[in-house]
């Protein structure tokens, strides 16, 4: 260990923590420390320091095509317009309070 | 500092200096297990180099692509990829991948580093920069060995 190592530990990653049991990109544990998020690269010159993503995972509603799942859904999960008969809408009731 | 990560390599360890510059790696020997995959790693003229921990799981399509390009490559290991990889194609490369890995190449030339984490986060890549110094490290306890204080 170097006689300089005076580690201070981040107070909002500690409250991540405590919260979550886990602490977030691009906290540490270590103030100071940093951690790269999840795709994305850093390049470092002498005079500059940059992060950028180079990858997302598709989460977001704007990347997931969610009319494509909706035809197949049974009609209870359809919005009321859209379902064909009051009776499918009664039966589908019934099955929500049960 | 490698010593500080000898838990996660038991295999192998090297250092590469260079000025001010350093890389420190510890090796856990899975794909080609002789010493020509040692890390770091450098490309045919020792202007790249690289440490990298994790796996490339499309390096034989990515390394017929290079070989293709006229890359000479020593070893049969995924990292060299990474080199001739950067060389051919820049930052692009990290697209191409398909791996679970955190890389940091330091670039001998025209002195500087960039540092890369796989799509998922599967590997943690802890760093810290400052007007001084550019350290990091795949665990916290790298930081052990350096000055550091919380100002």
């Amino acid at each position: 260990m170097h006689p300089d190592f005076r580690p201070v530990i981040s107070k909002s990653a500690l409250q991540q923590y405590v919260e979550y049991g886990y602490v977030h990109s691009p906290n540490s544990i270590l103030e100071r420390v940093r951690r790269l998020p999840a795709g994305h690269s850093a390049v470092w010159t002498r005079t500059n320091f940059q992060i950028q993503s180079f990858a997302s995972l598709p989460l977001t509603l704007h990347h997931c095509d969610l009319t494509a799942g909706r035809k197949k859904l049974p009609p209870r999960w359809k919005k009321p317009s859209e379902r064909r008969s009051s009776a499918v809408w009664k039966a589908t009731c019934r099955w929500a309070v049960f | 500092m490698e010593q500080a990560l000898a838990h996660r390599g038991p295999d192998e360890g090297k250092i590469w200096r260079d000025g001010p510059c350093g890389l420190a790696h510890r090796r856990l020997r899975i794909i080609d297990l002789s010493a020509a995959a040692a890390q770091p790693m450098s490309n045919e003229d020792g202007q790249i180099w690289v440490v990298f921990n994790g796996e490339i799981y499309n390096f034989h399509p990515l390394r017929e692509e290079l070989c293709a390009l006229g890359h000479q490559f020593k070893s049969r290991s995924d990292t060299e990829v990474l080199v001739h990889g950067y060389e051919a194609w820049g930052l692009d490369l990290f697209r191409r991948l398909r791996a679970c890995s955190p890389l940091r190449s330091g670039t001998a030339a025209p002195r500087n580093s960039f540092l890369a984490r796989d799509k998922i986060g599967k590997k943690p890549l802890f760093y810290l920069v400052d007007s001084e110094r550019f350290v990091f490290g795949s665990e916290l306890p790298v930081f052990k060995c350096i000055p550091i204080s919380g100002q």
